[in-house]
């Protein structure tokens, strides 16, 4: 009947603009979030560019630098992989994109991998398909500080000195534009620095204090906890961006549904009160 | 009038101080080391300490301080100190610092036969290092 009906579409037309409003509201909030998250962003990259250039003029240096971390020098078999994924859903693609990347890496792995996961999201995933997880990191990662990366860059390292792990590989999603965000996968240990001719040309006398080999030894593990410290803000700001556009759509498509329900809801609601003239008119003549 | 050079320092969150400078004076694996336009170029270690900006046209005694925990100075034509955390004198939280150092001299008091070499001992020295340089730099710095 019409009025059931129209009581069905006026209680979806209020289901629909109560998620509008949720969405639309964190939406809001993930941009103001991403903002800020942006602006740290930024100010991370400098910093990480600027460490990878002074390892960068290390080796470019002459001067003997231990060898163990460099690419070539022994054969890769375990791999471990820092997966940073988000801790919450409703971010679109944004999880499940580094899943699928990570799974391929790990698939091509003869040897079991270690698995580093840095976000609840990766952690699930990969402990129901029976993957041992080597370590964590479950808050948000848009408040991770660097001490907090340390904890968990110190027991990779002390793996790849004990040849535990041969390689370590970091997967997370790099920022390109609020539009546009790609998953990448970067080796960072061992280093694949090769020596640069043009580097050459600053050939300046450069006093290491208290020796190249001590600077190096602070530099690695440095770069390590760099990287991954930066991969984590980076992802942040993508997950706040991934998670603006998801909501974007979602208020969108709402919007458009409470459209076509509002059009059907006065087309019902017309043709009830039709119906109730046709009626009424047809009893007045019955009785004349 | 002395030469000034371009002084940045970075933590891993933020651009700490930019500008130019007439003297840097850091603390080295070494000991205490002045820096200033024209250096040869350096590649060095610095210890937990402190960090002593001359702005460019302050005058002779004037200095900013800063607490830094450790990092590395790097001089070329400008001077990159990169360090995991630094504080302005002013900055300091003093409440902070003494808890944590109360903090630190409880576990040594309970744990009086732990292995000078081992992890922790060399850790609770590191934060014992840090709450006294920040409690120093907080008076105005050992140059006071």
């Amino acid at each position: 009947m019409a009025t059931e009906s129209i009581q069905d579409i006026k209680r979806r037309i209020k289901s629909v603009t109560s998620t509008e409003r949720i969405t639309n509201s964190m939406k809001l909030v993930s941009a103001g979030k991403l903002r800020k998250a942006k602006a740290i962003f930024e100010k991370t990259n400098e910093n990480s560019h600027f460490i990878t250039n002074t390892i960068q003029e290390l080796f470019n240096s002459g001067s003997e630098i231990p060898q163990e971390y460099l690419a070539g020098n022994r054969e890769i078999k375990t791999t471990a992989y820092i997966i940073v994924t988000s801790g919450r859903g409703l971010c679109g693609g944004f999880n499940s994109n580094i899943i699928k990347e990570a799974q391929k890496e790990i698939d091509a792995d003869w040897e079991p991998p270690v698995i580093v996961a840095v976000g609840s999201k990766g952690k699930e995933y990969f402990e129901k398909r029976g993957y041992d997880i080597h370590s964590s990191y479950l808050a948000p990662p848009e408040s991770i500080s660097f001490l907090e990366t340390k904890e968990l860059s110190t027991p990779i390292l002390e793996m790849y000195d004990n040849k535990e792990i041969d390689e370590v590989v970091l997967i997370y999603t790099s920022f390109i534009s609020t539009m546009e965000q790609e998953v990448k996968n970067e080796v960072i240990l061992p280093f694949e620095v090769e020596k640069d001719p043009d580097f050459m040309t600053v050939n300046k006398f450069v006093e290491y204090e208290p020796s190249v080999e001590a600077v190096f030894n602070y530099l690695v593990p440095k770069y390590v906890e760099t990287k991954i410290y930066s991969a984590v803000v980076e992802s942040a700001t993508c997950e706040h961006a991934a998670r603006r556009m998801a909501m974007e759509n979602a208020t969108d498509n709402a919007r458009e549904m409470l459209d076509a329900l509002n059009l059907n809801y006065n087309r019902a609601r017309q043709s009830a009160i039709t119906d109730e003239i046709i009626e009424i008119v047809a009893g007045s003549e019955a009785q004349n | 009038m002395a030469n000034s050079v371009r002084l940045e320092v970075i933590t891993p969150s933020k651009l700490f101080y930019r500008g130019e400078v007439e003297l840097v004076i850091v603390t080295t694996l070494d000991g205490d080391e002045g820096f200033m336009a024209g250096h040869v170029w350096a590649c060095k270690l610095l210890d937990v300490g402190e960090l002593w900006i001359q702005e460019k046209g302050a005058g002779k005694n004037e200095f900013r301080v800063a607490a830094v925990a450790g990092g590395f100075i790097d001089v070329k034509d400008s001077i990159v100190i990169y360090t995991d955390a630094v504080e302005w004198s002013e900055d300091i939280d003093m409440e902070r610092v003494l808890s944590e150092k109360a903090k630190v001299e409880d576990w040594l008091g309970k744990h009086p036969d732990v292995d000078e070499e081992s992890a922790e001992m060399q850790n609770a020295k590191l934060m014992l290092a840090k709450a006294e340089t920040r409690s120093n730099v907080a008076e105005g710095g050992k140059r006071h």
